[in-house]
């Protein structure tokens, strides 16, 4: 193969074969170099997004077309003495990998694509004496992978750690603040040998006037959320985003952290390939650990569009998501990235949402988060509370936190990035339970932007109390983490997000924190001081401390109760709103999950509560649907 | 502009209220809301005290102003209520302009306004009224955003509004009585067909737990769970008239863009059935006062009629006609309200007479030290006094050891005679501790005056 070979128009005449052997109808085939021409995309990328295409029949049509061979790189895979640490990502993401040298020292290279730039890529590597093989895009990355395994993994775990520790959450506490910790509890623990009465007074007013912060801060934040002009807005940005032409649009790399949860796969690829985004943009990573066979079985046999790639974690400590995301990121492609769960289930146009947004927000903006819902939100009293949890988060909170310009926690999934701002961050912090919502406060404290924008993804609400509980103590635990790592430097963070800011992360990520855990300590107050005959026992406090603490315990409960029954009107899930006179029994459910957290920030603070997916018995339904749904013919 | 219009009108509202204390005082009730708040301010009351007051919002507003201000030459509620009115005209030049008038237009809108019969006599009438207009028009704004938008902050609007309105004036609660309708009427017939119980539960949760919570707490404190019902009975402004049944014709008559707005919009659906909701909860209070037969001062009645009416006005804006419109209707409401003040001044003004007794009372107190007396069951003494210096209070040791030991040792007592108490939750807490002082005197005390109910025993030598 020469560089005149590789001027011609290598897809077009693999995909004349494929459509001369009936492997691609000549529909099939105007349909893609249509979708080429609007998307501005090489064929091979229109041709790898189309499903019932096996990429291995597209890359030996290639090769044969050419006069290459195929290689196998999984049975023969490249001779490490060849490959450069330095390049190691760079051979996945290029899709271009030095295989062999042969006798005459000339080096067989892999390409996945037969183009100019591959040539000079494999040529600026190796020189002239180089000679091509085809393999597909797959094998390329994956042997790549398995090649640099131990760097890839050392850098999805310690990449944040080693470059930026403070920013870690793998030390839980540096010395300054267990100093500063161990101190406080002592002069408690003083106090309340030397001066008890005067000490729980001064708990007790610390204690009612944080609750009284975060109380008013709720309720800025739901009034700023609500303000006027959203609507406005939001329908200013599906305008923008219908505007938007398929050239117009960048890649995207989605990845898609799974763990033995292979039921929900169908799904998952199912409302990918209903994205309104041209396939041939994507750059679909499904990212599994090596131990989960199940869920590597059952992705392999879906045997899914090139578009996808199933990326294999190897094992290493902690495993987690962000770790997995971590190792995942270094191999994707994409101009944009985006983290979405198994279950996930985002609106059609909500890639095109994000580029509006992206394209509105100016060069700062480096992250959109999108809202995040449940599709089986009516299943039982578990699903419609989380809904009303959920409802009130994504749709009033963050967007008011959006408003104040204060850090906002990103949320699980449908967070979209810039990929090179997050390379530059170094990613997740795979220590920190609560990755994303970690990530979202180092974004602004680096001095970047946060936007929440209006587009949903569907996910399936936990509908069993024990598995909920696992969730939510890992959240909370995250946010624990979370709260410990940007307290370390407060003044720094005071500069970067300013005074209004420190306040909202103090009593949004801290407060809730915090919230959950002291809630049954004063319920149980409250419950001694109503079975003593002077009922709330105000005359035990000064009269100020007295008026606080029954602002908060009539209006901070009323104020609560009424903005979860606020939370479904955004969506008109009216029929949720009087769930909300019985979110004192989820807040229970919350301050377990709370102390559970708390115990296990100190006996495992990296350990990844799993939460089990395919409970709902809308998973069956919708696996049915997926499955009648399914695409047989390229 | 907006912010010196405020101003202005702030200093314009108190300079008259100065002239309307030096020609013979305020509404009774308003003289006892002045008492309670210098008392509050004096920090000789106790905390059920300050708790258990309905409405809340007017009492602890002037408290805080009696508290921040020392003793402004203006008592604490009318300092409240001019700077309410104030803001309130303030608001209204905005909401004006907002509408869309030129700058001068909206002023003329907002001056006459905030020069209308009704809106001068809800600023005489203290601080609750004001609130109430204001909160009232807040909710008349919100349910035309409601109607619109369907969004959350409408939503929120209507359900602060009402809460301001109920805990500001006691017609509040009766209009409180007509929201649920007047809101089903008004909302987006999505949300309704979505869940109308849902939606009525959030427009008015926070109302309803408001109450609910003050019950709670008054009943905790002794006042009873049912304690700001009385203030349905018993009017805190203490007219102690029963509404008269032209009083909704003349609420109609002065505030004509409520019923204009129907008129003009009667081709709109949606805002057909906004001005019908507004019309509903305008009338609301003086038909279910007039059928309950609750003895409310017809400013606290016209208060939340005056701050809808206003609503309705810049609604009407929406229309290209509308500033012609305006030059027929504010005039036109202007006459009409004052005609309506002058056809039946013991409605609107204050009489001053049942205030007697407390002048009479606090005269006499006057200059002497060591009076042991409950101002709590008589507040107005407080605010003729200036305060609670000098007077002996329940709240005070001394007294709850003089009550242990069932020996009085201050230099004179004064009583009220249980039997014509007038508020069954300002019981006398002399008489509660020495139940046969009133009737029978004590050891070494002996009658000094009588004033009304009130007996006044001297120490003798």
């Amino acid at each position: 193969m020469d560089g005149g070979v590789l001027r011609l128009p290598a897809a077009r005449l693999a995909a004349a074969r494929l459509v001369a052997e009936g492997q691609l109808s000549e529909a099939g085939l105007a349909e893609a170099l249509a979708v080429a021409g609007r998307a501005g995309v090489p064929l091979q990328d229109a041709l790898m997004a189309r499903p019932g295409l096996r990429p291995l029949d597209y890359f030996q049509a290639l090769a044969a077309t050419h006069g290459l061979p195929l290689l196998d790189l999984r049975q023969d895979p490249p001779d490490p003495a060849l490959l450069d640490p330095a390049l190691a990502a760079s051979y996945a993401q290029q899709g271009v990998i030095p295989w062999r040298r042969v006798e005459d020292g000339t080096v067989i290279v892999a390409v996945s694509r037969l183009a100019p730039q591959a040539a000079e890529l494999a040529r600026s590597w190796h020189g002239a004496g180089i000679r091509f093989g085809v393999a597909t895009a797959r094998d390329i990355s994956r042997a790549a992978q398995e090649a640099f395994r131990d760097t890839f993994s050392h850098r999805a775990v310690h990449g944040l750690a080693e470059r930026d520790p403070t920013m870690s959450a793998r030390q839980v506490l540096t010395p300054p603040q267990a100093i500063g910790l161990s101190v406080a509890g002592l002069t408690v623990l003083a106090g309340l040998a030397l001066a008890p009465g005067a000490t729980l007074l001064a708990l007790s007013a610390i204690m009612g006037f944080f609750y009284l912060g975060n109380l008013l801060f709720r309720g800025v934040l739901v009034l700023a959320g609500a303000g006027r002009g959203w609507q406005a807005e939001d329908r200013a940005l599906a305008e923008a985003a219908a505007r938007l032409t398929e050239a117009e649009l960048p890649s995207v790399s989605i990845l898609v952290p799974m763990f033995r949860e292979p039921e929900v796969l169908p799904i998952l690829v199912h409302a990918l390939r209903q994205l309104d985004y041209p396939a041939a943009k994507l750059d679909i990573k499904i990212v599994l650990e090596e131990g989960d066979a199940a869920t590597i079985e059952a992705a392999q046999s879906l045997d899914l569009e090139g578009v996808f790639e199933i990326v294999v974690v190897p094992p290493s400590r902690p495993q987690t998501k962000p770790k997995a995301c971590n190792y995942a990121l270094q191999f994707a492609r994409g101009e944009m990235l985006v983290v979405y769960d198994a279950e996930d289930k985002p609106e059609p146009d909500q890639l095109r949402k994000v580029v509006a947004a992206f394209r509105r927000g100016g060069p700062d903006l480096a992250c959109v988060q999108c809202r995040l819902n449940y599709y089986n939100a009516r299943e039982n009293w578990l699903t419609r509370m989380f809904t009303l949890d959920y409802s009130l988060w994504f749709d009033l909170m963050l967007p008011g936190l959006e408003r104040l310009g204060a850090p906002i926690p990103l949320g699980g999934t449908s967070n979209h990035f810039r990929t090179q701002v997050l390379r530059d961050l170094h990613a997740w912090d795979p220590f920190n339970v609560t990755e994303d919502a970690d990530l979202g406060i180092r974004l602004t404290q680096k001095g970047w932007r946060v936007a929440v924008i209006d587009s949903t993804t569907y996910e399936e609400a936990n509908c069993d109390v024990g598995n909920w509980i696992r969730q939510r103590s890992r959240w909370i635990k995250g946010y624990m983490q979370t709260f410990l790592v940007h307290t370390r430097r407060p003044l720094a963070l005071l500069r970067a997000v300013g005074p209004l800011g420190l306040l909202a992360f103090v009593f949004f990520v801290g407060g809730t924190a915090l919230s959950g855990v002291l809630n049954p300590i004063f319920w149980t107050i409250l419950l001694v001081f109503a079975l003593l005959p002077d009922g709330y026992g105000s005359d035990f406090l000064p009269p100020t401390l007295a008026s606080v603490a029954i602002i908060n315990l009539v209006a901070g409960n009323g104020l609560f109760i009424w903005l979860t029954m606020l939370a479904p009107l955004r969506r008109r899930w009216l029929d949720l709103a009087p769930l909300g006179l019985t979110v004192v029994a989820y807040w229970a459910l919350m301050s377990a999950a709370a102390w559970k957290a708390l115990w296990q920030l100190v006996s495992r603070p990296f350990y990844w509560e799993k939460t089990r997916h395919g409970l709902s018995r809308h998973v069956a339904a919708e696996l049915a649907r997926v499955r009648a749904a399914r695409p047989v013919r390229a | 502009m907006t912010w010196l219009f405020g101003l202005g009108l702030a200093v314009a509202y108190a300079a008259a209220l100065g002239t309307l204390l030096a020609q013979g005082g305020p509404w009774p009730g308003l003289l006892a809301q002045w008492g309670e708040a210098a008392l509050a301010a004096d920090g000789s009351v106790v905390f059920a005290h300050v708790v258990t007051r309905f409405p809340p919002l007017p009492y602890l507003l002037s408290a805080a102003l009696q508290a921040v201000a020392g003793r402004p030459a203006l008592p604490g509620p009318l300092l409240a209520a001019a700077l309410a009115g104030g803001a309130l005209g303030a608001g209204w030049l905005l909401g004006f302009r907002r509408a869309g008038l030129a700058p001068p237009a909206a002023l003329g809108a907002a001056l006459v306004l905030a020069l209308h019969p009704f809106t001068l006599a809800l600023v005489a009438a203290g601080p609750g009224p004001v609130l109430a207009a204001a909160s009232a028009w807040w909710l008349a704004m919100s349910v035309a955003g409601l109607r619109a938008t369907g969004a959350v902050g409408p939503c929120i609007g209507v359900a602060l509004a009402l809460v301001v309105l109920v805990f500001s004036d006691p017609a509040g609660l009766l209009l409180a009585a007509a929201a649920p309708l007047a809101l089903l009427l008004a909302a987006p017939p999505l949300l309704v067909s979505r869940g109308a119980g849902g939606l009525l539960l959030l427009l008015l949760f926070p109302l309803l737990f408001g109450l609910a919570g003050f019950a709670h707490v008054t009943a905790t404190h002794g006042a009873g769970a049912l304690h700001a019902l009385a203030a349905l009975r018993t009017d805190p402004l203490g007219a102690g008239v029963a509404p008269s049944p032209g009083l909704a014709a003349a609420i109609l008559l002065a505030l004509p863009a409520l019923l204009a707005m129907p008129v003009r919009f009667w081709r709109s659906a949606p805002l057909r059935q906004i001005s019908a909701a507004l019309l509903l909860l305008a009338l609301a209070a003086p038909l279910l006062a007039l059928a309950l037969g609750a003895k409310l001062a017809a400013p606290a009645l016209a208060a939340p009629a005056l701050g809808l009416g206003v609503g309705a006005t810049m609604l009407l804006l929406r229309r290209r006609d509308a500033p012609r419109l305006l030059a027929l209707l504010l005039p036109l409401g202007l006459f009409a309200g004052a005609a309506a003040v002058a056809l039946d001044p013991p409605r609107w003004r204050a009489a001053g007479v049942p205030a007697a007794e407390a002048r009479a009372l606090a005269a006499a107190l006057a200059g002497r030290p060591e009076v042991l007396i409950d101002l709590a069951a008589m507040p107005e003494v407080a605010a003729l006094r200036g305060g609670g210096a000098g007077l002996v209070a329940p709240e005070d040791d001394r007294f709850r050891l003089q009550a242990m030991s069932g020996r009085l040792a201050v230099a004179a007592v004064a009583l009220r005679d249980p039997s014509v108490a007038p508020l069954p939750w300002r019981p006398d807490r002399v008489h509660a501790a020495f139940p046969r002082l009133h009737a029978e005197g004590a050891p070494g005390y002996r009658l000094w005056r009588e004033i009304g109910p009130w007996r006044i025993y001297e120490k003798e030598g």
